[in-house]
C-alpha cells in the first residue's frame, strides 16, 4: 500500500461518517428529556395536590417519595443533556477531521497529479529520468508529512470518541483538555519516516537501544545513528560516505528538482537544521554569460544539520536567460562544477572532513551540488564555530571569471559574510574561496 | 367537603400522570461515525448508553404506573363516612410509595 493509498484510506475513515446522524441522536435525547420535564412537572402536580390534602400525620413519607420520583426524573434529563452534548461534541470533531481530511486528500491529489506528470512525458535521456525519479523522492516526502498530519486528525479525532464514548458508557462528566493536540508533533512524523522506509524497522531491532528511542520519539537519538540516519538520508535522495564519515548526495536527489527551500520548509525543523546560506537577503551571487544569455547562480551553506550532525554544501543552478523570476535548474552536463570541499573549525583550523567530488555520477567528479554532512553523537552542532571552505573547477577560464567577480562583488556587498575568493589555475580553471560567515 | 376534595384532586392529578405521554427514546443504533481505530468501541459504547437509558425509561414509567395505580386503589377504598378514613389514606400512600422502586 503506497503512502498516497494510507491517505486516501485515513481521509476514507473520517469522510464515511455521519454529522447527521450524530446531530440525531442529539436531538433524540433532547426530545426525551422534555418529555421528562413534562411527567415531572404531573409528579409535581400531584405532590402538591397531596400537601394541600396532608394535614399532619401520615403522608409524609408519600410526599418525600413524590420528590424522589421529581429528582429521578431531574437527574435523567440532566443525564440525557449531557448525552446530547457528547454527541454534539463528537459531531464537531467529526466536521472538523472531516474537512482537514478533504484538504490532505486534495494536497495529496495534487502531490500524486505532479508525480504522475513527473513521470509522464520524458524521453529516456537520463537527466530526464533523474529528475523525474527526484521529483518522486521529494513527493513521497512531502506525502508522508501528509499522512503524519492525517494521522493527528484521526488520533485526535479518536481520542474525542475514546472520551465522549466513555462518558455516555459511564456517566463520568470529566472535562478533558485537547488544547494542542493539533500541532504537528515533529517527532511524530519521524516515526512516520521511520515506519514507512522499508526496512528501517529491522535496522532498530539491531539496536535494541533505538528501539526505546523510537517509542519516546526520540527523533534526535534515531538520527544519531549513521546506519539508520543512512536510510533516511537514502530515502530522500542522501548518501553516506563510510570513508569520510559524511553525508552526501547523488545528483538524482530530492533537492535537484525541487531545491532545498521546499523541502526543509516541511523537514528542516524536524532535522533541526540551522544554516548560514549566500542568498538569503535576496542578493544572490548570480551571473550570465553574454554570449548565450544563461545564467548562473552559485549558493553556499554551512552550519548545523541537526544536534549532532553538521556540514556544508555547495550548489550550482542555471537558467536559460536572466529573466527566470528565480526558477533556477540545477547544472548539467558541461555546467556542472567540480568541487572539493572542506568543513573546519574556524577558531582552531582543524579540519572536520572534506568532500572531493563524492556523490556525481561516473568518475568525472562533476555535480551541480557539493554536500557533506557527518553525524557525530559526541558533538553538539550548535556549539561549532564552522568555516567552509572549497576549490571549484569549472569549465572554461570565462566562466570562471565571471563567478570570480561575481563571488568578490558578493563577498564586498555582505562583509559579515567574510568571504573571500582567489582565482587558482587557467588550467583547468578553478578558483578557491573561503568563508568564514 | 374536606378531605373528600382533597382525594378527588389527588385522584385527578394521579389520572393526568397516567394520561402523560410515557418519554421515549427515539434514537436508534450507533450513528455512523466513520471508521477510525476507535469507531468500533464507540459502537460499544454506544449501545451500552442505549440500553441503559432505555432500561432507565422503562423504569421511570413503571414507576409512573405503579403511582397511579396506587393513588387509585387508594381513592377506591376511601369512604368519606370513615373518620379513620383520611389517615387509612394517607398511610395508603404512604406505604405503597415507598415500596415502589426509584
Amino acid at each position: 500500500m503506497s503512502v498516497f493509498d494510507k491517505i486516501y484510506a485515513l481521509a476514507d475513515q473520517v469522510e464515511k461518517g455521519s454529522t447527521t446522524e450524530l446531530d440525531d441522536r442529539a436531538r433524540a435525547c433532547r426530545a426525551t428529556k422534555e418529555m421528562l420535564e413534562d411527567t415531572k412537572a404531573l409528579l409535581e402536580s400531584v405532590r402538591v395536590q397531596l400537601s394541600e390534602g396532608w394535614h399532619g400525620g401520615a403522608g409524609e413519607a408519600a410526599l418525600n417519595s413524590l420528590a424522589a420520583f421529581k429528582k429521578n426524573r431531574d437527574d435523567q434529563a440532566q443525564d440525557l443533556e449531557e448525552s446530547a452534548k457528547s454527541f454534539e461534541t463528537i459531531r464537531d470533531a467529526l466536521a472538523k477531521a472531516q474537512q482537514d481530511a478533504r484538504s490532505k486528500r486534495a494536497d495529496a491529489q495534487a502531490l500524486q497529479k505532479k508525480l504522475d506528470h513527473g513521470w509522464h512525458g520524458f524521453g529516456i535521456r537520463q537527466v530526464d529520468l533523474a529528475v523525474a525519479w527526484a521529483q518522486d523522492k521529494a513527493v513521497k516526502a512531502q506525502a508522508l508529512v501528509l499522512l503524519a498530519d492525517l494521522e493527528r486528525v484521526t488520533t485526535t479525532y479518536d481520542a474525542i470518541l475514546f472520551i465522549e464514548g466513555q462518558k455516555l458508557r459511564f456517566k463520568t462528566g470529566q472535562v478533558w483538555e485537547l488544547a494542542g493536540s493539533e500541532k504537528r508533533n515533529l517527532a511524530e512524523i519521524g516515526a512516520i519516516l521511520l515506519r514507512e522506509i522499508p526496512g528501517l524497522l529491522a535496522l532498530l531491532k539491531k539496536y535494541p537501544e533505538l528501539r526505546e528511542a523510537l517509542l519516546h520519539q526520540d527523533w534526535n537519538k534515531i538520527m544519531q545513528n549513521p546506519e539508520v540516519a543512512q536510510k533516511i538520508y537514502d530515502y530522500l535522495g542522501f548518501r553516506y560516505n563510510e570513508e569520510g564519515g559524511f553525508f552526501t548526495t547523488g545528483e538524482h536527489s530530492v533537492q535537484s528538482y525541487l531545491g532545498w527551500k521546499d523541502l526543509y520548509d516541511k523537514f528542516g525543523e524536524a532535522f533541526g537544521m540551522k544554516l548560514d546560506e549566500t542568498g538569503d537577503d535576496g542578493d544572490n551571487m548570480e551571473f550570465t554569460d553574454p554570449e548565450t544569455g544563461k545564467t548562473y547562480r552559485l549558493e553556499l551553506w554551512k552550519g548545523k544539520y541537526a544536534n549532532h550532525a553538521f556540514g556544508g554544501e555547495v550548489g550550482f543552478y542555471t537558467s536559460d536567460s536572466p529573466n527566470n523570476n528565480g526558477h533556477f535548474n540545477a547544472a548539467q552536463g558541461d555546467d556542472q562544477i567540480k568541487v572539493t570541499q572542506t568543513i573546519y573549525d574556524k577558531d582552531t583550523g582543524q579540519v572536520y572532513f572534506t568532500n572531493d567530488g563524492q556523490g556525481a555520477d561516473g568518475t568525472d567528479k562533476k555535480h551541480f551540488w557539493n554536500l557533506a554532512i557527518r553525524n557525530d553523537p559526541d558533538v553538539k552542532a550548535d556549539q561549532l564555530h564552522l568555516g567552509q571552505r572549497a576549490t571549484i573547477e569549472v569549465r572554461d577560464v570565462g566562466m570562471r571569471d565571471r563567478m570570480y567577480d561575481e563571488m568578490v562583488r558578493y563577498a564586498a556587498a555582505h562583509p559579515d559574510d567574510h568571504l573571500t575568493v582567489t582565482k587558482g589555475s587557467d588550467h583547468p580553471p578553478t578558483l578557491s574561496y573561503d568563508w568564514q560567515k | 367537603m374536606g378531605f373528600e376534595v382533597d382525594v378527588a384532586d389527588i385522584s385527578n392529578a394521579a389520572a393526568k400522570l397516567g394520561e402523560g405521554k410515557p418519554p421515549t427514546l427515539s434514537a436508534e443504533g450507533s450513528p455512523n461515525v466513520g471508521s477510525t481505530a476507535r469507531a468500533g468501541g464507540f459502537a460499544g459504547d454506544y449501545d451500552v448508553w442505549l440500553a441503559t437509558r432505555k432500561d432507565d425509561l422503562d423504569a421511570a414509567q413503571q414507576q409512573v404506573e405503579s403511582l397511579v395505580e396506587s393513588i387509585r386503589t387508594a381513592a377506591k377504598s376511601y369512604h368519606g363516612t370513615d373518620s379513620e378514613a383520611r389517615d387509612a389514606f394517607l398511610k395508603a400512600l404512604d406505604s405503597s410509595f415507598e415500596r415502589i422502586d426509584r
